[in-house]
C-alpha cells in the first residue's frame, strides 16, 4: 500500500547550515497494518512522516502509494492520505461542521458527498452534541474527535499520524487508539509515531527504529525481542538505541 | 491552479476574519464611527467652550499709575461684550492665581503721552496655558485696535494730514481658486497619507493572522497535507488580505468623505461662505482613486504577507511588520506634507507616487497619463512582491519552522543562553533605539549638536543594545562578532571604504537631481562642522561624528541586527534587510538611499569577514573622510586625486567613479579570497 524508498532529507537552515534529518529510509506498510515509528527526540520522525504526507519534498528517494509515486501525482497521493499531528489545533472561529466542509472541499469532494460523510463521521464519533459549536469552545477530547473526523472524511487508504496522543488525557488517548484499531480493521494502512512504548506495543504490527536520521531497525515485535533478548518493546528500544548513543563518561 | 480550491480558501479565510471581533472592530467599526465621533466631539467641545465664555464674563484688571488713566482704560474696554473690570493692587498675583483673565498694564502718564503725540507702550499680561485668558487677550487686542485707529485719525486730523497719505498702498488678497478646488486641497492634505496608513493597518492584522497565526495554531501543516497546492493556498490567503485592505481603505475613505461633507456643510451654514464639499468631477476623481488604490492594496498585502510568514507566532509577526510599517508610513507622511508635488521623477517611487497623484486627483490637477504611470509602476512592484510571497511560501524551512523564539519576559532567568538574539528580539531592539533617538536624541541634539550626537551614539544606541543583549543572556562575543580581522581583510576594508566614499558621492550627485536636498538640511549639517578650524575642535567632531557612530551603530546594525536576522533569513536577505534598516535609521528621505548603499557594503564586509571590526573600520574611514572633505582639511594632493576640483556641484569624474568601482570589486575580491583561504584551512586534514 505505502512504500518509502531511500527517503532522504537535507535541510539548509540559516543558522545551523546543512543538516541531514533523514538518511535513506526504506520500508513499506501493507493494508490493514499498523507500522510504528519509534525514536528519541530529534531522530527525524516528524520529518519522515511529513515526507510521506507530501508536506515536504524529499531531497532524494521517493514515496509510493499503491504503486503511484508522490512526485508524479501529488494530488492523487494526497487525496489517498489522511494526516494527523498531535499538536494540530482547529480553526477556533469555525464550527466543527464548517471545518469538515472546508477540508472536504479542499479534498475535491462533491457537496453532497461532504454532507453525507459529515453525518456518517459525526454518528461514528458521536459528535452530534457539539458539531455545530465553534471549535474554540470545545474540550480537548471533542477537538480530537473533530480532528479525527477531518482525517477520515475523504476515506483515505493511508493514515499518517504524528504523535497523535501527545499531551492528551487517558480518555482522549483511548479514543484515538480505538480509532486506530478500527481503521486497521477496515483495511487502512497506518503509520504512526509515538513516544509511548505501551501504545506501540499494544497497536503496532511492525515497528521501525529511527536514530539521528537512520532507520536502523525494521521488523515485527517478535524479531526485535529475539534480536535484543528483551521481553518488551521498551527494553528492545533502550538496548538498540543505547548501542548507537555515544558512550558517556 | 484550481480556482475552486482558491475560492474555498478565500471563503474560509473571509468567514474566519469576519468572526474575529478584534479585526472587525479595528477595520470596520472603528473607521465608520471614528470620523463622525471625532467631528461630533470636536464640535461639542467647541460649543461647550463657547458657552462657557459667553456665560461668564471676561475678567480684566487695569493697571495704571493714576486713577484718571484707569478711567480712560475703562472706556477702552467698555464696548467689549460681557466684560468685568476688577480692581486689585496686585494684578500679577490675581492673574497667576486665576482670579483675572487679562491684565492691561500701561505706563504712567497715559493721557499726557497720548495727547503729546508719543507712542504709549501697553503690555497685555495673560496666561498662555489658560484658554479663557488666550481668548480674552484676543478680544482686548481687537478693542485696542479700535482705540489705535481712533487715536491715529485724531492725530492726523489735528496735523491736517489725509489718512490716505500714510497708506500709499492698499494690498488685498483675492482668492481665485474655485471652492471645489479649495476643498480638494484641504482633503488632499489629509486623505492620501491617511489612506496609506489605514490600508497598511487593514492589511496588517489579516496578514499576520493568516500566516503566523495559522502556524501558531499548527493548522498550516494540516493544510499542506491536503491536495491544495502551495500556490493555491498563497493565492487564497493573499486575496483575503487584499480584500480586507481594500475594504478598510474604502470604508475609511467613505466615512472620512462623508464626515468632511457634514463638517463643511456646518461651517458654510454658520459663516455663510458657501464652502461646501463639491469636488470638480466626482466620477473622474473616484475612477482615478480606484485605479491608484487597487495596486497599492495589492502591493501592501503581498509585502505584509511575505514578511509575516517568516514569524512563528502572532507576536513575532507584529515585531517583524513594525519596520515594514515604518518603511511604508514614513514616505507616505513626507509625500502628504504640503508642498510635495507629483513630478516625473517620483512617479516610480512606490507609496510616494500614490499619495502625490491622489493629492493631484483631489484638486483636479492629475492627468490620466500620471495615473496610468502610477498604476503600472505600483502594479509592477505588487507583482514582484507577490512573486516574492509565493517563493517564500514554497520554502519548507519558513513554512514549517519550529525553532523556539525568545520569551516576552522581564525576568532574566526566563531567558536561555543563546549565541544570537532572535530576529524578533533584534527588531524590537531596533524599534526601541529608534524611539529613544526620536525623543531623547533630538532633545539632546537641540541642547548641543555635537555632545548631543555623542550622547545619542553611546547613551541611546550602544548602552541599551549591549545591556539588552546581556540581560537576555545572548553571547556578546558571538553576536557582535568580536574577532580580529586578518591583514588581507583589513586591506580589503580600507580599499572598500575609499571606493564607497567616491561611489556614494557620485550616487548622491545623481540622486540630488531627483530628490534635491533642501538648503535647510545642508545648513544644519554645516552647523555640526562649526569649530573645526582649530585642531581640538576638529578632533571633537571626528570623535563624535566618525568614531562614535563607527562603534555604536556597528554594534546595533552589524552586531545585534545582522546576527538576529541571520537566525531567520539567508545571508543575502539578511544583508539587504540590515542595509535597508540602516537607511531607515537615518530618518531622512534624502539620506535613505546613500546610507542604505553604504550600509550594504559594510554589512557585506562584516558578514564575509565575521568581524565587527571591519565594519567599524569602513564606517570610521567613510565618516571621517566625509567630514575632512567637508571642511577642506584633507591634504591637497590626496583630495585632488580622490575628487577633482568642482566635485561639490559636478560630482567625481567618470574616470574616478570607474576607478572606485574597480576598487570596490577589488575590496570584495580580497574579502572573498580571505574567506575561502580560511575555509580551505579549516577543512584540510591535520599534518
Amino acid at each position: 500500500m505505502l512504500r518509502a524508498e531511500e527517503l532522504r532529507k537535507v535541510f539548509r537552515t540559516p543558522r545551523a547550515g546543512v543538516v541531514e534529518a533523514v538518511r535513506g529510509a526504506t520500508f513499506g506498510v501493507a493494508a490493514g497494518e499498523v507500522f510504528g515509528l519509534l525514536g528519541p527526540n530529534g531522530a527525524g520522525k516528524t520529518t519522515l512522516l511529513r515526507m510521506l504526507a507530501t508536506i515536504i519534498v524529499p531531497t532524494s528517494g521517493r514515496c509510493l502509494v499503491n504503486g503511484v509515486a508522490a512526485d508524479e501525482a501529488p494530488d492523487q497521493i494526497r487525496a489517498s492520505i489522511g494526516f494527523l499531528s498531535g499538536n494540530t489545533r482547529l480553526y477556533g472561529r469555525l464550527t466543527g461542521r464548517e471545518v469538515l466542509h472546508y477540508f472536504g472541499r479542499l479534498y475535491g469532494m462533491r457537496e453532497a458527498d461532504i454532507r453525507r460523510r459529515v453525518e456518517e463521521t459525526a454518528a461514528l464519533l458521536d459528535m452530534g452534541g457539539f458539531i455545530n459549536r465553534r471549535c474554540d469552545t470545545l474540550s480537548t477530547g471533542q477537538t480530537q474527535k473533530v480532528s479525527i473526523a477531518r482525517v477520515i472524511l475523504h476515506d483515505p487508504a493511508v493514515l499518517i499520524l504524528d504523535e497523535p496522543t501527545l499531551g492528551l488525557d487517558i480518555m482522549t488517548s483511548a479514543t484515538i487508539l480505538s480509532f486506530i484499531s478500527e481503521a486497521r480493521a477496515r483495511g487502512r494502512a497506518i503509520i504512526f509515531s509515538t513516544h509511548y512504548m505501551s501504545e506501540a506495543e499494544q497497536l503496532c504490527d511492525r515497528v521501525g527504529l529511527l536514530h539521528r536520521g537512520d532507520l536502523f531497525a525494521v521488523g515485527d515485535k517478535a524479531s526485535l525481542f529475539a534480536q535484543t533478548g528483551a521481553s518488551d518493546l521498551r527494553g528492545a528500544f533502550l538496548k538498540l538505541v543505547g548501542e548507537r548513543e555515544p558512550s558517556r563518561p | 491552479m484550481r480556482y475552486s480550491i482558491v475560492a474555498t480558501i478565500l471563503h474560509k479565510e473571509l468567514l474566519d476574519t469576519r468572526r474575529d471581533k478584534r479585526t472587525l472592530f479595528m477595520m470596520v467599526v472603528l473607521p465608520v464611527l471614528l470620523y463622525p465621533a471625532t467631528l461630533l466631539i470636536g464640535t461639542q467641545a467647541l460649543l461647550v467652550r463657547q458657552q462657557s465664555i459667553e456665560s461668564s464674563p471676561l475678567r480684566v484688571c487695569l493697571a495704571a499709575a493714576e486713577s484718571d488713566d484707569t478711567e480712560v482704560m475703562k472706556s477702552w474696554v467698555a464696548d467689549i461684550k460681557n466684560v468685568q473690570v476688577i480692581d486689585s493692587p496686585h494684578p500679577g498675583t490675581e492673574l497667576a492665581e486665576g482670579r483675572v483673565d487679562v491684565v492691561i498694564l500701561a505706563r504712567s502718564g497715559l493721557l499726557g503721552t497720548l495727547n503729546a503725540g508719543y507712542t504709549l507702550p501697553i503690555d497685555l499680561l495673560y496666561d498662555k496655558t489658560e484658554f479663557r485668558s488666550v481668548e480674552g487677550v484676543g478680544r482686548i487686542e481687537d478693542a485696542l485696535a479700535e482705540v489705535y485707529h481712533r487715536e491715529q485719525v485724531r492725530r492726523l486730523e489735528s496735523a491736517t494730514i489725509n489718512m490716505e497719505y500714510i497708506n500709499p498702498l492698499e494690498v488685498k488678497r483675492v482668492d481665485v481658486a474655485p471652492k471645489e478646488k479649495t476643498s480638494g486641497t484641504v482633503l488632499g492634505l489629509i486623505m492620501p497619507a491617511l489612506l496609506v496608513v489605514v490600508m497598511a493597518l487593514g492589511a496588517f492584522y489579516p496578514a499576520v493572522d493568516l500566516t503566523a497565526g495559522e502556524k501558531e495554531r499548527g493548522t498550516f501543516e494540516t493544510l499542506l497535507s491536503t491536495p491544495a497546492s502551495k500556490m493555491e493556498i498563497v493565492t487564497g490567503k493573499f486575496l483575503t488580505v487584499f480584500i480586507m485592505a481594500m475594504l478598510t481603505a474604502v470604508l475609511n475613505l467613505v466615512s472620512m468623505g462623508a464626515t468632511f461633507y457634514v463638517f463643511f456643510a456646518q461651517i458654510s451654514s454658520i459663516n455663510g461662505t458657501g464652502f461646501t464639499l463639491m469636488l470638480q468631477n466626482p466620477a473622474r476623481v473616484a475612477a482615478m482613486v480606484l485605479l491608484i488604490v487597487v495596486p497599492l492594496a495589492l502591493l501592501l498585502s503581498a509585502l505584509m504577507m511575505s514578511v509575516a510568514v517568516f514569524a512563528k507566532s502572532f507576536r513575532e509577526a507584529q515585531n517583524y511588520l513594525t519596520p515594514v510599517l515604518m518603511l511604508v508610513l514614513f514616505p507616505a507622511m513626507l509625500a502628504g506634507a504640503p508642498g510635495a508635488q507629483f513630478t516625473a521623477s517620483v512617479q516610480f517611487i512606490p507609496v510616494v507616487n500614490t499619495v502625490l497623484i491622489f493629492k493631484d486627483a483631489m484638486t483636479g490637477k492629475a492627468t490620466w497619463e500620471g495615473v496610468f504611470a502610477v498604476f503600472v509602476s505600483t502594479a509592477a512592484y505588487a507583482l514582484l512582491a507577490l512573486i516574492f510571497a509565493a517563493r517564500v511560501f514554497q520554502r519548507e524551512d519558513v513554512i514549517l519552522s519550529e525553532e523556539p523564539g525568545m520569551p516576552l519576559s522581564f525576568r532574566r532567568r526566563d531567558y536561555a543562553p543563546r549565541t544570537a538574539p532572535s530576529a524578533g528580539f533584534a527588531l524590537t531592539l531596533f524599534a526601541l533605539v529608534m524611539l529613544l533617538i526620536f525623543y531623547a536624541g533630538s532633545w539632546a541634539q537641540q541642547q548641543s549638536p555635537l555632545w548631543g550626537v555623542a550622547f545619542t551614539e553611546w547613551g541611546l544606541i550602544l548602552l541599551p543594545v549591549v545591556a539588552a543583549l546581556w540581560y537576555a543572556r545572548v553571547n556578546l562575543r558571538e553576536t557582535l562578532r568580536l574577532r580580529l580581522f586578518s591583514r588581507l581583510q583589513g586591506v580589503g576594508s580600507v580599499v572598500m571604504a575609499l571606493s564607497m566614499l567616491v561611489l556614494i558621492m557620485g550616487f548622491s550627485n545623481v540622486h540630488d537631481q531627483f530628490l534635491p536636498v533642501p538648503d535647510s538640511i545642508k545648513e544644519a549639517f554645516g552647523g555640526f562642522l562649526k569649530g573645526t578650524d582649530s585642531w581640538s575642535g576638529l578632533a571633537a567632531v571626528l570623535l563624535a561624528m566618525a568614531l562614535s557612530p563607527a562603534i555604536c551603530e556597528e554594534v546595533l546594525f552589524r552586531g545585534a541586527l545582522l546576527s538576529g536576522l541571520r537566525e531567520r533569513m539567508r545571508p543575502l536577505a539578511a544583508v539587504l534587510a540590515v542595509a535597508v534598516l540602516f537607511g531607515v535609521f537615518h530618518l531622512s528621505i534624502y539620506r535613505f538611499a546613500p546610507t542604505a548603499l553604504l550600509g550594504l557594503a559594510i554589512t557585506y564586509a562584516v558578514w564575509r569577514t565575521n568581524s565587527l571590526w571591519t565594519g567599524v573600520l569602513i564606517h570610521f574611514i567613510n565618516n571621517s573622510l566625509a567630514i575632512l572633505l567637508g571642511v577642506g582639511k584633507l591634504p591637497k594632493g590626496f583630495m585632488e586625486s580622490l575628487v577633482p576640483a568642482g566635485w561639490e556641484t559636478k560630482g567625481p569624474s567618470t574616470g574616478v567613479i570607474a576607478g572606485a568601482f574597480v576598487g570596490l570589486l577589488l575590496g570584495v575580491a580580497l574579502m572573498e579570497a580571505a574567506h575561502w583561504s580560511a575555509k580551505s584551512k579549516e577543512v584540510s586534514p591535520a599534518p
